[in-house]
């Protein structure tokens, strides 16, 4: 009985390919870094800054160029508001953000602190009603 | 012959794997692409947003563009020519005003009706004498507080095609509800656009579009945290609660929601309440009156407006309507659901 070759090299050839490409553009998002968290910061709609919270080492202090002054402050995964030159202090009152969809927002300054990060675990809400 | 039609088949298998794979890869990256999300200040508060779709950049343009429209033409009352400016400076007068507005005034004072004035739009001389989240507040003389309390009247106002005469000692103001307006004002711009589906948070005030999505209520105790979640699809929620604006003084905390019968921050046992419904100006108002109301009393308001609602009390339990009670989860183990 003469044995059927299903496959020929060039066909298996393809089909490496094809897995080998597929497979590099899906590691990111199977293995992406779900611990990840970003800071933006911005003023008046504006993009000052772009932080990644967990490769911070120490303390970094920030002062925004902004009236009334605004002065944030960042560790190792967490930004937070540590002095406003403003009335009710709402923005400084917030404390640590620390978590995905974390935000602190000085209206006088126009100043929006918001922390992105994966929404691997399902107990992060798509968005926060208050 | 057979060995023909055999590699025939393996061929074809090759590339229907192949287009799966690429299929799968492919729809993971437009998914990605084509979702923008953005944040912004307008109407005095924080905005954000998450658009899907192929036309997510220029609606995401267009929502920000009538946003900033809306407050300055319409709900602003400080901003000179807006249409709840014009009315409050021609008080006595009939003014005419966009259909929109007219509109969202009648849709507030039926609100006001079901609520038997727990729900007020003209409370706009008390917010201002109160003025709370201005950070220089104080507490109001009791005689001030009762003046004042005198031009509080929804009946008062009248509406008749595109124009709107409040009493010449009124004012009104959409602040507790404009940002439920924004909602519903959003939805309409979204339907313009080639969206597949959006969630927009209008200080926190959400729009859900054309979606599901998990929104958490915020923790009362703990502005960085939420309590608990539900599952919307395609409605709006809003909450309204004792901790967002307020003022301390004489050893009390003076929150913002004003009771329409006395003039005073309400006095109740809740802490928050949020409401889900259809419409973003509806679920506004149903969350401030029935804050006003408390808990029993708004069933039947909740339910006449097909709206369900989640009550959190000052001694940490919740309270949920039965409509929803299959999509709500508890997430923080500091309350306890009744």
């Amino acid at each position: 009985m003469k044995k059927i070759k299903l496959f020929s090299r060039y066909d298996l050839l393809v089909l490496i390919a094809i897995s080998a490409i597929a497979t590099i553009l899906l590691l990111p998002n199977v293995f992406g870094n779900n611990d990840s968290l970003t800071a933006t910061i911005t003023v008046d709609g504006k993009v000052v800054e772009t932080v990644e919270l967990n490769r911070i080492s120490g303390v970094r202090e920030m002062s925004l160029q902004c009236t009334p002054a605004v002065k944030v402050r960042m560790e190792t995964g967490k930004i937070c508001v540590i002095d406003a030159d403003c009335e009710d202090k709402l923005c400084v009152n917030c404390g640590w953000l620390d978590s995905d969809g974390a935000m602190a927002v000085c209206l006088p300054a126009k100043v929006v602190v918001s922390v992105d990060g994966t929404k691997a675990d399902s107990k992060v809400p798509d968005v926060i009603t208050y | 012959m057979v060995k023909a039609k055999k590699k025939a088949i393996c061929v074809a298998a090759i590339i229907l794997c192949a287009a799966i794979v690429i299929g799968l890869v492919s729809y993971d990256f437009i998914k990605s692409s084509n979702t923008v999300e953005s944040t912004f200040l307008a109407m005095g508060t924080v905005i954000t947003t998450s658009i899907s779709g192929k036309d997510a950049d220029a609606a995401s343009e267009a929502v920000e563009e009538a946003l900033l429209g809306l407050e300055n033409a319409c709900l602003s009352r400080r901003v000179e020519d807006s249409d709840v400016w014009r009315i409050n400076q021609n008080s006595g007068n009939d003014v005419s005003v966009s259909r929109e507005t007219a509109a969202w005034v009648g849709q507030a004072l039926d609100i006001s009706a079901d609520s038997d004035g727990a729900f007020d739009i003209t409370v706009g001389k008390l917010t201002q004498l109160w003025n709370i989240g201005s950070g220089e507040e104080t507490v109001p003389k009791k005689a001030e507080v009762k003046k004042l309390l005198e031009t509080v009247d929804y009946k008062k106002v009248a509406i008749s095609n595109t124009s709107v005469k409040i009493d010449s000692e009124q004012a009104i103001d959409l602040g507790a509800v404009g940002k439920g307006i924004a909602c519903d004002a959003l939805r309409d711009i979204l339907a313009q656009f080639d969206v597949k589906e959006a969630v927009v948070s209008v200080g926190g005030s959400v729009l859900i579009y054309n979606q599901k999505a998990s929104v958490g209520i915020v923790d009362p105790n703990n502005s960085q945290s939420h309590l608990a979640t539900v599952e919307i699809d395609n409605q709006c929620i809003s909450t309204s609660g004792d901790y967002e604006r307020f003022f301390e003084a004489n050893g009390k905390t003076y929150h913002h929601i004003l009771d329409p019968e006395t003039g005073y921050p309400v006095v109740t046992d809740l802490r928050s309440v949020t409401v889900i419904c259809d419409s973003g100006l509806d679920c506004d108002a149903l969350s401030t009156a029935c804050f006003v109301m408390g808990y029993r009393a708004s069933l039947d308001l909740l339910q006449k407006y097909d709206a369900e609602a989640v009550f959190v009390f000052d001694n940490n339990s919740v309270s949920v309507t039965d409509g929803i009670k299959d999509d709500f989860k508890l997430t923080s183990s500091n309350y306890t659901v009744e």
